[in-house]
C-alpha cells in the first residue's frame, strides 16, 4: 500500500438536501454505494426501490462532489440526465463528499390507472 | 388427456445490466442450471425439475425488465390453430424461425395491449439434465442455493388489462382464477392449467413493465431456506417470507442484482376449469397480496422494471 492510499479517506459524507432545505447526513464507506450505506445505517432520506439500478425509485441529482456510477437502467437515466448529475443512488459510489437532492421522475404508479404515457417499445428478442 | 392448448409458461427472457452478476444470481443463488451461452451473448438456464432445455434467458441490455414470455403449446397443430385464432382476433403475429433460440422450434410472437411481447411455441429439445425417466432419483444433479424447481409464472404491469384478459381467455383458452377490483380497473391472475396462476397482470400506465418472475419451490420449508440463502448473500428482500391470499402460495419477493424482482413461490391451490373466479374487493386487496400483513408495501405498486 502506498502512502497516498493511506491518506485516502475511508469514508465520505453524503448530505441529502430535502425539498424544504432540511439536510440529512450519513457516512458512506469507501467504495460503497450511497443507497446501500444509507439503508445499512438506518437512515431514511432517499426512497428505496430495487437497489439494483432497475426501477428508478432512488433517482437523485448530485449538487456537489465527485462520484462513480455502475450501469443504470437507461429507462430512468438518459445520457442527458447523467450529464446533468442525475443518477440512481443505488448505483452511485462517492469519490469525495457528496451533496444530493431527490430527483424523482414521473415513473411511479398513480393511484388510479390511466392511459399509456409513452409509446410501446418495439419487441426485442433477437439481439 | 384433459390439459391441451396452451400448456404452461415455457420461458422468460429477462434483461440484465451486468451479465456476470446476473449469472451468479440466477445460477448460484436461485440454483438454476446454466445450459449454454448463445453467439449473441444470451445465457440460457433451467430449473432442476424441468424437462425442456431452458426456461430462463438472460440478455445484457441498457435497461432492466422483460423482453418476452413464451408459452409452450401441446403440439404443432395447436400452434397453427392458435395462430389462426389470434389472426381472426385481429392480433398482428410475427414468426420466429426455429433455432433462433437454441433447441427451440418455430415461434409465433405478438404484442398484447399492455405492451408485452408474448410468444407461443410447440417444440423444445429435452435437457440432458432434466428429471430422469428410468428409476428416477428426485433430481439428476444435486441442487444448489435456493434450489428452485422451475420457472413458474410472471406478474406484469401495463395498461388495458381488461383487453389483455379477454385476449388470453377468448383466444388462448386461459381462465381467470382470481380478480381484484382496483376501483374500476382489474388485476387478474390467469391460469391455463391446474396451477392457481400461470401469468398475472396489474394495471399500470407504463406499458410493457415487469413486476416479477416467480420460481417454484416444493413447500414452505424450502421458501424459508431460500430466505436463509438471501440473508447469507445479502440479496435484497422486498417482502417475506409470507403468504399470498391470492393463490394461497407461500412467497418471498426479492431482487436480482440489476433490480428485476424475483419470487420464490410454493403451494397455491389446485385449479380446475369449473372453479368460479375468486374476487377481491379494493379494500381487501392488501390481504389478497400479502395475507399476513394485510396491506401492500409501498414497493408493490411503485417498484418495477
Amino acid at each position: 500500500m502506498t502512502v497516498s492510499a493511506l491518506r485516502t479517506p475511508q469514508r465520505h459524507r453524503c448530505t441529502v438536501v430535502g425539498c424544504e432545505g432540511d439536510e440529512t447526513r450519513f457516512e458512506v464507506g469507501r467504495g460503497q454505494r450511497v443507497l446501500h450505506e444509507m439503508i445499512r445505517r438506518n437512515v431514511r432520506a432517499v426512497p428505496v426501490g430495487c437497489r439494483g439500478g432497475g426501477c428508478g425509485v432512488c433517482r437523485v441529482r448530485v449538487l456537489d462532489g465527485e462520484y462513480l456510477t455502475l450501469r443504470m437502467s437507461a429507462k430512468h437515466i438518459s445520457a442527458d440526465d447523467a450529464a446533468r448529475g442525475i443518477v440512481l443512488a443505488c448505483r452511485t459510489i462517492p469519490v469525495t463528499d457528496l451533496v444530493i437532492e431527490l430527483a424523482p421522475a414521473g415513473h411511479d404508479a398513480p393511484s388510479t390507472p390511466s392511459p399509456p404515457t409513452r409509446p410501446t417499445p418495439p419487441p426485442d428478442t433477437s439481439t | 388427456m384433459a390439459l391441451t392448448g396452451v400448456l404452461r409458461p415455457g420461458y422468460i427472457q429477462i434483461r440484465v445490466l451486468d451479465m456476470s452478476e446476473a449469472i451468479v444470481h440466477y445460477r448460484d443463488r436461485l440454483g438454476l442450471t446454466e445450459v449454454s451461452t448463445g453467439s449473441d451473448g444470451r445465457v440460457y438456464l433451467k430449473g432442476w425439475d424441468e424437462f425442456d432445455r431452458h426456461s430462463v434467458i438472460l440478455r445484457e441490455a441498457d435497461e432492466a425488465g422483460m423482453d418476452v414470455m413464451g408459452f409452450k403449446v401441446l403440439d404443432d397443430a395447436t400452434l397453427n390453430e392458435l395462430t389462426a385464432k389470434l389472426e381472426a382476433y385481429n392480433v398482428v403475429v410475427d414468426h420466429v424461425e426455429a433455432g433462433e433460440q437454441p433447441g427451440v422450434g418455430r415461434r409465433v410472437g405478438f404484442t398484447i395491449p399492455s405492451g408485452h411481447r408474448m410468444e407461443l411455441f410447440a417444440q423444445m429439445e429435452k435437457s440432458d439434465d432434466g428429471p430422469q425417466v428410468v428409476n428416477p432419483n428426485v433430481w439428476q444433479s444435486e441442487p444448489r442455493g435456493m434450489a428452485v424447481t422451475r420457472f413458474d409464472h410472471a406478474l406484469l404491469y401495463g395498461p388495458a388489462i381488461d383487453e389483455v384478459t379477454d385476449l388470453f381467455c377468448d383466444v388462448l383458452g386461459f381462465r381467470v382464477a382470481e380478480r381484484a377490483d382496483l376501483g374500476g380497473a382489474h388485476a387478474v391472475w390467469l391460469t391455463c392449467s391446474n396451477k392457481a396462476h400461470d401469468i398475472a397482470f396489474v394495471p399500470n400506465p407504463d406499458p410493457g413493465s415487469f413486476h416479477h418472475a416467480a420460481f417454484y419451490l416444493e413447500n414452505v420449508n424450502d421458501v424459508v431456506h431460500a430466505g436463509d440463502v438471501m440473508a447469507y448473500h445479502d440479496i435484497p428482500i422486498d417482502v417475506g417470507p409470507t403468504r399470498h391470499g391470492i393463490t394461497r402460495g407461500h412467497t418471498i419477493y426479492f431482487f436480482d442484482p440489476c433490480g428485476n424482482r424475483n419470487e420464490v413461490f410454493a403451494g397455491g391451490y389446485t385449479y380446475y376449469p369449473d372453479n368460479p373466479t375468486r374476487e377481491w374487493t379494493t379494500e381487501q386487496l392488501g390481504k389478497g397480496i400479502f395475507y399476513y400483513e394485510r396491506e401492500l408495501n409501498d414497493a408493490f405498486l411503485s417498484v418495477y422494471t
